[in-house]
């Protein structure tokens, strides 16, 4: 449709706060689990992180105008870079989860400001649009 | 008056490919304008019927992403003032005609 053009910048900015809304599910997955400990090492939560992928609008590209590129959640993987955390508990060594509470809460805030950018893009384009209208 | 819009908005492209920009508006303009009007309306149509759908998807839980039920309302309300511009235009130019003095 030749409308589809005009509003494309919605479905970047959607794709922008649909990634940011599954980030901070990974990250309220990671809060909830924080302190689920096990004896062994395979036993404990690991902590998930969401890995995002530029979306190419290859229709876009192939009719020459303006490629706007969203963004997909490519994968949600678990963190294996960061160690666990060994406690030694009455003689015995027990596991817990490699998450970082205050990391996780740095990554929320940061999702939180890129889901408002988002909105605030989504926005402006729609200022935009009505500002062209109104004159 | 003709204004080749791809080239205000693309040109580095259109340098590139000068054929390119050209051959779409020209395959279109064969189309009357009230055709036109007509495919802009129901397609205006079309996304205040989506904006629906997805507020009633909002209220049966369907829909798991707010903004996307946002976006569509904004998609829904800038398209039709877009058409509801087009059309308050064309009827000024028509009575701007009916006022004209022979």
């Amino acid at each position: 449709m030749s409308l589809d053009n005009v509003l494309s910048g919605f479905n970047v900015s959607g794709s922008g706060m649909a990634a940011e809304r599954a980030r901070l599910d990974v990250i309220a997955g990671n809060i909830a689990n924080a302190t689920v400990n096990s004896d062994s090492p395979q036993g404990p939560y690991r902590r998930r992180r969401v890995v995002f992928q530029t979306l190419l609008d290859r229709e876009a590209l192939g009719a020459q105008r303006s490629a706007v590129d969203g963004v997909k959640v490519l994968r949600i993987e678990k963190d294996f870079d960061n160690p666990l955390i060994e406690v030694e508990e009455n003689g015995r060594t027990v596991y817990y989860p490699n998450v970082n509470v205050a990391m996780e809460m740095t990554h929320m805030i940061t999702a939180l400001r890129t889901y408002e950018a988002n909105a605030l893009a989504s926005q402006t384009l729609k200022n935009m649009a009505q500002r062209a209208l109104r004159s | 008056m003709n204004i080749d819009i791809g080239k205000l908005a693309l040109p580095q492209a259109t340098s590139s490919t000068p054929a390119a920009a050209p051959l779409a508006p020209a395959d279109k303009s064969k189309r009357s304008f009230a055709e036109l009007l007509k495919d802009l309306t129901s397609e205006v149509d079309a996304y205040q019927k989506n904006a629906q759908d997805m507020v009633e998807g909002l209220a049966t839980g369907e829909v798991e992403n707010v903004h996307d039920v946002v976006m569509a309302l904004d998609k829904a309300e800038l398209s039709f003032r877009m058409m509801a511009d087009v059309r308050n235009r064309l009827i000024e130019a028509y009575r701007e005609v009916t006022r004209m003095g022979v």
